[in-house]
């Protein structure tokens, strides 16, 4: 990960800090789980990015319907 | 530090001791329960206990500036935005100056469009966790060596970045979160803007599910829009329309 990919969670992790006590787990699930595919030597799987584009999908659906 | 070891960094008595006092000094500050002084001893005293395990010395080195400190202090005794010398005090002990200048902007944007009691709690939470990623950016470095498998990592990256930011959005765009309002043409806005992200998100998934057509430009041009994305997001809670959020929205 590069300053700049890094750059992008940490902004937006702090952009929506205000909202941490309903989200926290998740933002912190989320760049855990970010951080750890990111040491990996073999990186993220497809299955791995399967998964957590199917929570991508359902953020903007959700986006789309509100 | 390494990411396999946090969880017993975590439950180390040093760590659990460190944060506590930390915590309470940083919950003391903010009502004007210690003198300013007193605070920056404290925390001159048990952030190197912090660092046991941090190899990095980050830590150490925020510990050791007591300049730096005595502005964070003083920011959260007086509620005011974290100052230039303690964000300079971050950038200096931090690798990637950009990082950190990024981070204290979306404070700072943040603190502006927020109402009073949500800039409180936003102060508090977004330095804890500043300061938790500035933690973990000291053992960043390693990469996979396949260049697909370095592309894929890039993607998820981008990926957990979308989904941190869109997650909440849905409340927001509901008017469920108090101090931001959106009017209906910027809620359109950041739908499209939302969508555009999505179709490239979406399209490379299936260059990665090829397993073997991910290219550096496409994942370049999925980061740039990302950053476009978020700056329109952040420019429409703060009550402005950024240029960023047409150009996105135009292009879906």
């Amino acid at each position: 990960m590069n300053a700049a990919e890094l750059s992008a969670i940490l902004g937006v992790v702090t952009t929506v800090a205000g909202l941490a006590e309903k989200y926290g787990p998740e933002v912190y699930e989320t760049v855990k789980s970010a951080l750890e595919q990111s040491q990996s030597s073999t990186g993220p799987t497809v299955d791995d990015l399967k998964a957590l584009f199917a929570k991508c999908q359902a953020d903007n659906a959700a986006i789309q319907a509100a | 530090m390494k990411l396999a070891s946090i969880g017993a960094y975590l439950r180390q008595p040093t760590t659990l001791i460190a944060l506590g006092i930390a915590l309470g000094t940083g919950v003391a500050d903010w009502f004007g329960a210690l003198p300013e002084g007193v605070s920056v001893g404290l925390l001159v005293a048990v952030l190197p206990l912090l660092a046991v395990s941090d190899t990095s010395g980050i830590l150490t080195k925020v510990s050791t500036d007591r300049d730096g400190l005595a502005a964070i202090v003083h920011a959260l005794t007086t509620h005011k935005d974290i100052g230039p010398a303690a964000i300079k005090v971050a950038s200096d002990t931090v690798p990637g100056g950009a990082l950190l200048a990024a981070a204290a902007s979306a404070l700072v944007q943040q603190q502006a469009a927020t109402s009073a009691p949500a800039t409180k709690s936003s102060i508090g939470s977004g330095a804890a966790g500043l300061l938790l990623l500035i933690g973990l950016a000291g053992g960043l470095s390693a990469c996979a060596a396949d260049p697909q498998a370095q592309l894929r990592q890039g993607v998820y990256v981008v990926d957990s970045a979308y989904h941190t930011l869109a997650n909440p959005m849905p409340d927001v765009l509901a008017g469920k979160v108090p101090g931001i309002t959106l009017t209906d043409d910027q809620k359109t806005l950041a739908k499209r803007s939302s969508q555009t992200m999505l179709n490239e998100i979406t399209a490379l998934e299936k260059s990665a599910e090829d397993g073997s057509s991910l290219t550096q430009a496409a994942l370049t041009a999925l980061q740039t829009d990302f950053f476009s994305f978020e700056t329109c997001w952040t420019g429409l809670k703060s009550g402005t329309t950024p240029d960023a959020c047409t150009a996105l929205a135009g292009s879906n």
